[in-house]
């Protein structure tokens, strides 16, 4: 793992010692959460909307969004570590998509909520109007689901955190493979028992997760909800 | 291009052919709620389509803006096929459709979008519709900062703004208060008089039969159950009309006893000797029963009246007098006729008795006429706890009717059964009970 310090606020009052958390661990776990949720919404939100418009595919597929979001996704760790091995792969590239294994499913089925919610004369009204695609999207569905949108990502990046703890360190029998970032570092911690730093990197991710939920998710909520009322 | 003249009878700008609409029930059989629809609509004139919910009115004007398909029957769009929305038609939306996310110039634009215009070319056109409908000022204000008539005028200004030739509008006034709904009304009928909008024909959809003889050069009275074209008046009253008029009441009236004959027809064919279930109750509330039968005893009308004079004294609108006679055609409390009413014997009754006779009386009536208050109640009866679901009675009644018909009639029945003392019902496990069954 590389070395560059970036905790220096944090270390001056953590009196124990210092080596461990001297890593950009914090930083890099928070631009994969940030990355994941960007690929996971590009994938779920055309396929939720798709779906959300159509009330017998949604009645099919939402129990299995919801389903999918509730499966323990760490049992499939082992196939992941399996492969990775198997095709000799970079761990710090190919074990971060198990973060966002699990708690995807929330942006799919928010979405197919919202769309699904959508105002049927809204939707009467653009196909009327014949707009073009780009505007369909612009100025109609996405301010439409966009609320629902933005519960479904505060909760897979919140759980894309939490997985991070149990996917950026995953072993499978004796082989033990690590993406190294703030989850492995906790992990890592808990392996070797050191509480005090154990207590270190959870607290490096509860601020790290409440300025993000306060920084970006909330104003987006705000503005979602300022935006879509009508009264 | 003159729209009065009508010497060279130009190509309709929206005609359909022997046009046929059902939807799929949830027993998978297919429900009609429109049949064999032909009409033709002529540049430079208002046609108004009129009917009471169900007589599959709004479908049919969806059908006309090509965001339907009709199950068959052909749709010709100035005399070609109409497959889909189409450049030069125009919608504006009973519910106003407006995205609360878009200013109000926004909006607008919203409706040149498929025109593929410049941006200046946009925004010119968009401000002078915005002009046009007296909205100047409120460009950048949002849908939500509006009242309800400023917001139908943005409908109006994003349907008028890509100059169609044929605009289709959807109960428009109907969700506006009496005075906005006028204002409103005689503005579209400045603008459309005075060739300020190039739209050439307009299809309009209302209940409101006073609305549409205010603006309608003909209008077609829809019939329900299916949808079907019952009867055609031309109003060839000059603009702006008058309602107190003697001929603008005369058409008025007219159209009444069309409505109320074939109200009685209605009644007639889906009556209790055909043990009709999916018998169409009007949303009409057991209190206003009482009340409308005492005003039609008291010395004002001595027991009948002409269904068009008696809804001012009254306080209420002409349209809200239909649901009421019929309800009380169907409990057989009145007698329709060319669009009088007469109370009956039992009309009579009801109105020198006091509550608890009333009460005897009503539900005896509910028990004779009404088969869907009759099955509910025998069916509580053969049960041995003495109560069932709603949704039995829902299904049941949607082979009869659409899921939205059968919902009111249910909640109608629901009402005047409570009132009967017939049964319970509870909303919360929504389930009947019988009446003494506690529940």
């Amino acid at each position: 793992m590389p070395d560059c310090g970036s905790y220096g606020f944090l270390e001056a009052r953590y009196r124990g010692p210092t080596s461990g958390l001297s890593r950009p661990t914090g930083g890099l776990t928070l631009l994969r959460v940030a990355v994941l949720v960007a690929i996971a919404s590009l994938v779920w939100v055309p396929i939720g909307v798709a779906v959300g418009l159509r009330p017998r595919l949604t009645a099919r597929v939402q129990p299995v969004a919801q389903f999918l979001a509730a499966f323990p996704a760490n049992l499939l760790f082992p196939v992941f570590v399996f492969l990775i091995v198997r095709f000799d792969l970079t761990p710090g590239i190919w074990l971060v998509p198990l973060m966002i294994l699990g708690t995807q499913w929330y942006i799919l089925f928010n979405v197919i909520a919202g769309a699904s919610a959508f105002p049927s004369d809204l939707r009467e009204a653009a196909t009327s109007f014949r707009v073009r695609p780009w505007r369909w999207w612009r100025d109609v569905m996405l301010p439409g689901i966009f609320p629902y949108y933005v519960t479904g990502a505060i909760t897979a990046s919140g759980g894309a955190w939490n997985a991070s703890i149990v996917s950026e360190v995953v072993s499978w029998g004796p082989t033990k493979l690590s993406a190294g970032g703030l989850g492995a570092y906790i992990a890592q911690m808990t392996n070797a028992g050191d509480f005090p730093r154990i207590g270190l990197g959870i607290a490096v991710m509860s601020v790290l997760v409440v300025a993000t939920n306060r920084l970006v998710w909330r104003p987006l909520y705000a503005f979602a909800e300022r935006r879509t009322r009508l009264d | 291009m003159d729209r009065i003249s009508t010497q060279v009878i130009p190509a309709p700008t929206i005609a359909f052919d022997k046009v046929c609409m059902a939807f799929a029930k949830p027993s998978g059989e297919s429900l009609p709620v429109l049949l064999n629809i032909d009409l033709a609509l002529r540049e430079g004139e208002i046609l108004g389509l009129l009917g009471r919910s169900g007589s599959g009115k709004s479908t049919l004007l969806r059908i006309a803006g090509g965001l339907v398909k009709p199950t068959s029957g052909q749709v010709l769009y100035r005399g070609a096929p109409l497959t889909g929305p189409s450049e030069g038609i125009a919608i504006v939306f009973q519910t106003f459709a407006l995205y609360p996310w878009l200013t109000v110039l926004e909006n607008v634009e919203f409706g040149l979008d498929a025109l593929g215009l410049a941006l200046d070319e946009v925004r010119r056109r968009a401000m002078s519709a915005i002009d046009l409908i007296g909205l100047d000022g409120f460009q950048s204000a949002f849908p939500r900062e509006l009242s309800g008539g400023m917001r139908q005028r943005v409908g109006f200004a994003r349907a008028i703004v890509s100059e169609p030739a044929l605009l289709l509008m959807d109960e428009p006034f109907s969700a506006l208060d009496v005075l906005t709904a006028e204002t409103l009304r005689t503005d579209f009928l400045d603008l459309w008089v005075g060739h300020q909008i190039s739209t050439k024909a307009v299809l309009m959809v209302t209940h409101n039969i006073e609305e549409a003889v205010m603006m309608c050069d003909r209008i077609l009275v829809l019939g329900a159950n299916p949808g079907h074209i019952a009867a055609e008046i031309m109003v060839s009253l000059p603009q702006p009309r008058n309602r107190l008029d003697v001929s603008f009441l005369a058409i008025v009236n007219d159209i009444y006893s069309i409505l109320t004959a074939r109200m009685v027809q209605a009644i007639g064919v889906h009556g209790p000797i055909h043990g009709g279930l999916g018998l169409h109750l009007p949303d009409v509330s057991s209190s206003r029963i009482g009340g409308f039968i005492e005003n039609l005893a008291s010395p004002l009308y001595g027991g009948h009246a002409e269904l068009a004079k008696i809804a001012a004294p009254l306080g209420l609108r002409s349209h809200d007098v239909l649901p009421i006679a019929m309800a009380l055609g169907i409990l057989e409390f009145i007698d329709i006729k060319d669009g009088a009413i007469k109370l009956t014997a039992a009309g009579r009754v009801f109105a020198q008795s006091e509550m608890d006779e009333r009460r005897r009386l009503f539900s005896e009536h509910l028990i004779c006429f009404v088969p869907l208050v009759a099955h509910i109640h025998r069916v509580l009866d053969e049960r041995e706890d003495h109560r069932a679901p709603r949704e039995r009675f829902e299904l049941e009644l949607q082979d009869h009717l659409n899921r939205n018909e059968a919902e009111k009639t249910l909640r109608t029945a629901i009402d005047w059964g409570r009132y009967a003392e017939l049964f319970s019902y509870d909303d919360r496990t929504r389930t009947f009970g019988r009446n003494d069954a506690k529940g």
